[in-house]
């Protein structure tokens, strides 16, 4: 823009052409526009954009009758869905709450079986221990030091 | 769902010419009129403390208060829509998508901001949504303009052609030949010359919607004015070469 006294206050001429502004600040504009063509043109250019705006195009218009039935179709819709919505979190709080009652009891007869279990343990390892007693490891020494060479031989370790 | 009133005939406020002057407030020191409203009342001239109301009973689930709340300001919902999407045939479905998002997040809303800010960025954020889903590309027109368009164009350079023409195949060729001339600016600046100047939204409104300063607003606005009349003049020129 070639004026630099409105080169930064665009927007008064946005109010100008708004009609926003008081009779005094827009005389001080139009007084402006007698010694500045620069940007009188400006301001003549936008309101030209303006008026092609409004010649070519038209506001929308108001919905139809059938809209809020639409609407309220789809809010229906959206109620279910929150119905559904709201029905699964609550499932899943009933299933976390049994299924910890599930684990709560199954932990308490752990607890009573293995309370009960000491008494097999000690009779199992007492009989293991019986049947070492009864069926000892007999592992044989060898008789001297060439029966030893010998075994070494056989296993091929002595290589 | 509970009780749903009968759809009723729409009482929102008379739409305000573009360009007209606003309702008269306060003047600052720039010598500017504030659009302010009275100050009681809402935005879209519904009662503050009845909107209010509105939107605690709609917040506890009263689907009648949710949809005069909505009632109230369909209107300019229909305009902030249409003026971004400027699609008839999209307009409807997005503003019910609008009215959807609002009714499922209407307990966030808080009452110490403003109802009418909260709902045109749901309206603007949703066209975005829109467009980008719908992958909306931006048109750009290499090719000529018709005889008609042209004709239009030297109208306007004339100063001739400021109405709209009555007959319709004309109409159509100036709807065409504004969107073309459109689709050649930036996206924010169409929106805010369409939303201003054609669904007579005001300055407040817009900043609101866009999330943009309103003094930004104003220049960026009144930038774009120029350059949509720079490329209306470009156009012509090439045609008459």
């Amino acid at each position: 823009m070639a004026c630099k006294e409105y080169s930064e206050r665009l927007d008064v001429f946005e109010d100008y052409l708004d009609g926003r502004l008081t009779a005094d600040a827009a005389a001080a504009v139009t007084a402006h526009f007698v010694r500045c063509a620069a940007c009188r043109e400006e301001v003549e250019s936008a309101r030209l954009a303006g008026m092609l705006l409004r010649a070519g195009l038209e506001p929308t218009e108001e919905p139809g009758g059938v809209f809020w039935t639409r609407v309220r179709a789809r809010l229906r819709e959206e109620e279910e869905k929150q119905r559904v919505a709201d029905f699964w979190p609550a499932l899943e709080v009933l299933a976390r709450r049994f299924t910890l009652t599930s684990a709560a009891a199954l932990v308490l007869l752990f607890g009573v079986l293995l309370g009960s279990e000491p008494k097999e343990q000690s009779f199992s390892t007492q009989g293991q221990t019986e049947v070492r007693e009864i069926f000892p490891e007999s592992v044989r020494q060898p008789a001297d030091g060439n029966e030893v060479l010998m075994s070494l031989a056989s296993n091929g370790n002595g290589r | 769902m509970t009780h749903v009133p009968k759809a009723r005939e729409e009482s929102g406020p008379p739409r305000r010419a573009p360009g007209s002057d606003p309702v008269a407030g306060a003047t600052d020191a720039a010598g500017t009129s504030s659009a302010g409203e009275a100050p009681a009342r809402s935005a879209r001239g519904l009662p503050q403390a009845k909107e209010r109301e509105l939107i605690l009973r709609a917040q506890s689930g009263e689907t009648a208060a949710y949809e005069e709340l909505l009632h109230a300001h369909q209107q300019r919902v229909f305009a902030v829509v249409g003026g971004i999407l400027r699609r008839r045939e999209d307009v409807e479905d997005v503003v019910q998508q609008v009215f959807i998002k609002v009714y499922v997040s209407i307990r966030q809303f808080d009452l110490r901001s403003t109802f009418s800010t909260w709902l045109y960025k749901i309206a603007v954020n949703e066209c975005y949504d829109y467009l980008r889903k719908k992958r909306v590309r931006r048109l750009v027109y290499e090719a000529d303009l018709s005889e008609e368009q042209v004709r239009q164009l030297e109208a306007f350079d004339t100063g001739m052609g400021a109405a709209p023409p009555a007959d319709a195949s004309q109409r159509a060729e100036m709807r065409q030949l504004v969107g073309r001339l459109l689709d050649e600016l930036q996206e924010d600046d169409r929106h805010m010359l369409v939303l201003k100047e054609v669904e007579g939204l005001s300055v407040e409104e817009i900043s609101a919607a866009l999330g943009i300063n309103v003094n930004t607003v104003k220049v960026r606005m009144f930038r774009a004015r120029g350059r949509l009349v720079d490329i209306y003049r470009k156009r012509l020129r090439e045609r008459r070469r």
